[in-house]
């Protein structure tokens, strides 16, 4: 009789119990499933034994966590690294997830990924897979990847004229140091590019003439990419690396020292190396190279932009290497470490860029021309 | 800068059926099979509250074959080469034919130290595979054994009565596929052979083990089967007692 009383009381029905003249009739209800020879006190005293048992204290759900052994060995390293400590684990409540996030988004933002989010898209991936056909990462190690979403525009022209107006030549030695300084880092679509793919069109076209037939690029739709350049870039004997520092720190104090500090700036990220055992091979890996960036143009939709937008008008029809993959085995002493120094020159290189971004681009918007061109929206361009 | 980070698989499971199982507690008598049933209960779960059992409802067999499936234990198809003996879900067996294989020692002695690593003449074996452990008998021929074929005791160190290899720090695949068999075959003798396990008479060899091996080393002669010591089980009673 115990029993019965204790069932009942656990489907919250009141700790009340059977009056006495009817426990020898429950008794005989007990441990079968029919009706008491009684009818009626069947009805008012419906046999216990019978109740579904009660689920309480039986967890309603669980989280079912398989290979994450890194995500711990990743947290583990990050404390080791002073970037994440028990006071924000205990925040979370031992969540490793949202541990290891949040620790890297504060780690990220101190190495000026907050600036760099203001003018990039960029996607901060960390995964023990690549999103590929072949997966180039061994068993317990991470992929540290920044991917492209969109790219900005830097208007350089108007920058450069100025430089050039200043002194003949400085616009082209700016032009020259800035894209040695950026080619080290990420890929940028400018005038280089463009005049690649114009020479295509050209091939293209003349293979669609038939042999021995005198091809007219006229009927071709061929953007005229040196038309686009300004002409000191394309007549100003090119000046070694060395003559274009030297002339551009000469003019560090002159009207347009901030730019060419800021540059300069930029430059010495250039010199900054990345650990080898950190880096991925990711040839053949892709279906194509990262998307770039960053898009140089003299001019707000000039024919640079215009090849840019044709180019990219399917850039997501097929999969993108990052633009920078690190990998780290968090396991292995030393290696977070190495990873983390790589990704912070970048979003420190990043940050450089975007301040000099902001600042040529507010100096373009002031030029009669120049309109300001987002590129963040779908198929890369919002022109 | 937020990161996203996919490391492994996170899955949130939550409760929803459960199955009482009554069985009796009675003594019966004689010839009178005892109750035993199963409910099938819905889970009904309210936000914030307890999990509450729903009504009762019948077991059906579509059902067990979905639980089944989700389980994991519904074996895929697979086409079986001619080595396979026998398979069910817990237990894969097969024989190899007889054929020289390189074998490592690594007795505490160092008696067989001088020809760990050579290759010698191995006798047909079966193998069976079950969950993770290793089963190893001998065949005197090299032909595909039947049901009723006597086998032998596998004439290696590291071996129980009943077949079952110790399998120490032996690499073994992960699955009883028909693909796994490479792979278990490879464990086995990859791993460094160690002591003798609780089998009295590993062959009737004159002088033992030691010698047999010793004086097969680097011999292109087949294994003489002569000096197998039988186990007086069959095939099909050795699968038997595997299963059982």
């Amino acid at each position: 009789m115990p029993r019965v009383r204790k069932n009942r009381r656990s489907f919250k029905t009141g700790p009340w119990q059977l009056p006495d003249r009817l426990k020898a009739e429950q008794a005989c209800a007990a441990g079968t499933a029919s009706t008491p020879a009684s009818a009626g006190v069947g009805l008012l005293a419906p046999a216990s034994s019978c109740s579904l048992p009660s689920l309480a204290g039986i967890p309603a759900s669980f989280l079912q966590l398989s290979g994450t052994k890194p995500l711990f060995q990743l947290c583990y390293a990050l404390v080791q690294q002073n970037i994440g400590d028990g006071a924000l684990w205990n925040s979370v409540d031992g969540n490793a997830l949202s541990f290891a996030k949040i620790a890297l988004e504060r780690w990220a933002n101190r190495q000026g990924a907050d600036v760099v989010d203001d003018y990039f898209g960029y996607a901060f991936a960390i995964a023990d897979h690549c999103d590929s056909y072949d997966n180039p990462l061994a068993e317990g190690e991470l992929c540290f990847a920044l991917e492209a979403e969109s790219s900005s525009c830097l208007q350089i022209g108007a920058a450069l004229d100025a430089l050039e107006a200043e002194r003949p030549g400085l616009g082209a030695a700016f032009y020259s140091v800035f894209l040695k300084a950026i080619d080290r880092w990420i890929y940028s679509f400018d005038h280089r590019e463009a005049l690649f793919l114009e020479e295509c069109m050209i091939e293209w076209a003349k293979e669609e003439a038939e042999e021995g037939e005198e091809v007219d690029l006229e009927q071709y739709e061929i953007p005229n990419i040196k038309g686009a350049t300004p002409a000191y870039i394309q007549t100003t004997p090119r000046k070694s690396l060395r003559g274009s520092l030297s002339l551009l720190n000469e003019h560090t104090t002159g009207p347009h020292g901030n730019w060419i500090t800021s540059l300069l700036r930029l430059y010495k990220c250039f010199r900054r190396k990345t650990h080898p055992s950190v880096m991925i091979d990711l040839r053949d890996v892709y279906d194509a190279g990262p998307l770039p960036p960053l898009l140089i143009v003299f001019k707000a939709y000039d024919v640079i932009s215009a090849i840019f937008d044709h180019e990219f008008e399917n850039a997501y029809d097929c999969s993108h290497a990052p633009q920078l993959a690190l990998k780290c085995n968090p396991a292995q002493p030393g290696q977070l470490r190495r990873t983390l120094k790589a990704l912070s020159s970048f979003l420190q290189f990043n940050k450089e860029l975007s301040l000099l971004l902001a600042t040529l681009n507010a100096f373009a918007e002031k030029t009669d021309e120049a309109e300001y061109c987002d590129r963040s929206e779908p198929q890369r361009r919002a022109a | 800068m937020k990161p996203n980070i996919a490391i492994g698989a996170s899955h949130n499971v939550v409760l929803r059926e459960a199955l009482l199982i009554y069985d009796s507690t009675n003594t019966w008598a004689a010839g009178r099979e005892a109750p035993t049933f199963v409910t099938r209960h819905n889970i009904t779960t309210d936000e914030g509250k307890q999990p509450q059992l729903g009504p009762a409802q019948a077991l059906s067999r579509e059902f067990l074959k979905t639980l089944s499936g989700k389980l994991g234990t519904r074996p895929t198809i697979e086409i079986f080469p001619g080595n396979v003996l026998a398979r069910t879900d817990l237990l894969l067996a097969w024989w190899s034919p007889a054929q020289p294989r390189p074998m490592f020692f690594a007795d505490a002695e160092k008696h067989m130290t001088p020809v760990s690593g050579r290759t010698f003449p191995h006798p047909a074996l079966v193998f069976v595979a079950k969950e993770d452990a290793l089963y190893v008998r001998a065949l005197t021929n090299s032909q595909r054994p039947g049901a009723d074929t006597h086998l032998y005791a596998a004439p290696y160190w590291n071996m129980y009565q009943d077949g079952h290899v110790c399998l120490g720090s032996m690499r073994t695949p992960d699955s009883l596929s028909i693909g796994a068999i490479p792979a278990w075959e490879h464990g086995f003798f990859a791993s460094a052979f160690t002591h003798p396990g609780d089998i009295a008479k590993l062959t009737s060899y004159c002088g033992g083990f030691t010698k047999l091996w010793k004086d097969l080393a680097g011999s292109a002669e087949p294994f003489p089967s002569r000096y197998l010591v039988d186990t007086g089980q069959t095939l099909s009673k050795f699968l038997e007692d595997i299963d059982s």
